[in-house]
């Protein structure tokens, strides 16, 4: 993570999203992704996308398939049954982290 | 414009001179570096290979690729623990738990002997010797790997290195200070039960991590990696 160091807790709940949202994804392609759907502003170094990775297949959230592709083998990404409900569980988790935070940062006042 | 088996050859290469010695992790860098120059060349297709790819290393940042193999390698022992307690509670159930009281009853009868000082050093010795002997062959085998150019997974160098065995012998002189060894007459029937149990665990983390686990390797390898399937092929 390039820019911010609020965006790093929720690294692997991107990754997850975006994986339950594609099927399968390779390392690249979901750097490329989170560029995109950021645009531009949030940039996920591979520093630290690939230990993310390799620590939620160690968790058995994700599963990997490998493709030859143009003279190469790629590796895909994708959700495990585990994986799924875990996804659910921390998007719901971020909601309401972001939820919290918002009524932090800009509580809405009144007079009772 | 795509690269070629020559130009990923040279990638295969590049991982290597900076310290990425195992496929695994190298055909995911490789694939990654690739995918990085092909779209420099998109955007500009008169940079040249050497300085896409310099390009593209850059943004892994001053530590290289070390980061990521520090974290694949810390990730892996996760899942080599998980294999290793897998083949233990084997040994906790019918027929092969039998064998398990076997061994802390003749643990317990060692201790208990008029001998148990010969018998403890004897027991203690023996297993020591024995184990530091599977590390020394599974590292020789894993080296011997290595030497003739074939390919090294993280697991498969995890498992013929032993890393437990590092755990499991200061078990031993940590065991005999605990339980007070040197005196065994002291101790009551309950301790050198526990201290019988203790030295069966310890023995079986050994046998399944030394013996079984690297035998079992190519299983394994099948099981977690499905490049595997692939590696005679490339």
């Amino acid at each position: 993570m390039g820019n911010s160091k609020l965006y790093k807790g929720s690294l692997n709940t991107i990754i997850l999203k975006l994986l339950d949202e594609n099927g399968k994804m390779y390392g690249y392609e979901i750097t490329q992704r989170v560029k995109e759907l950021s645009k531009g502003d949030l940039n996920i170094t591979e520093g630290a996308l690939y230990p993310a990775l390799h620590k939620l297949e160690a968790e058995g959230l994700l599963n990997v398939e490998m493709i030859k592709v143009d003279n190469r083998l790629r590796k895909y990404y994708k959700l495990t049954e585990q994986g799924e409900k875990e996804t659910v569980n921390r998007l719901a988790e971020l909601e309401e982290f972001i939820r919290n935070m918002q009524n932090l940062v800009n509580p809405k006042w009144s007079i009772k | 414009m795509k690269l070629n088996k020559i130009q990923i050859e040279i990638l295969y290469d590049f991982t290597r001179q900076h310290f990425v010695e195992h496929y695994d992790l190298q055909t995911e860098l490789v694939d990654h570096l690739a995918n990085g120059i092909e779209a420099q060349w998109r955007d500009n297709p008169q940079c040249s290979f050497d300085k896409a790819l310099q390009t593209e290393f850059n943004k892994f940042g001053v530590h290289g690729f070390a980061d990521i193999i520090q974290k694949k390698h810390d990730s892996l022992i996760k899942s080599y623990l998980k294999i290793v307690l897998k083949f233990i509670r084997e040994w906790f159930r019918l027929p092969k738990f039998f064998l398990t009281l076997s061994l802390i009853g003749l643990f317990y009868w060692s201790f208990t002997s008029d001998f148990s000082k010969i018998f403890i050093i004897i027991d203690f010795s023996l297993i020591c010797l024995f184990f530091a002997f599977g590390v020394f062959y599974n590292v020789y085998i894993l080296k011997r790997r290595k030497s003739r150019g074939k390919k090294i997974f993280v697991l498969h160098d995890i498992i013929l290195r032993g890393e437990l065995f590092a755990v499991i012998i200061p078990l031993f002189p940590l065991s005999i200070s605990f339980f007070e060894i040197d005196n065994p007459s002291s101790l009551s029937s309950f301790s050198v039960l526990l201290l019988a149990t203790f030295s069966t665990f310890i023995y079986l983390l050994g046998f399944v991590s030394i013996i079984i686990i690297p035998k079992k390797a190519e299983e394994l390898l099948k099981e977690t990696y499905p490049e595997y399937k692939f590696e005679k092929s490339m």
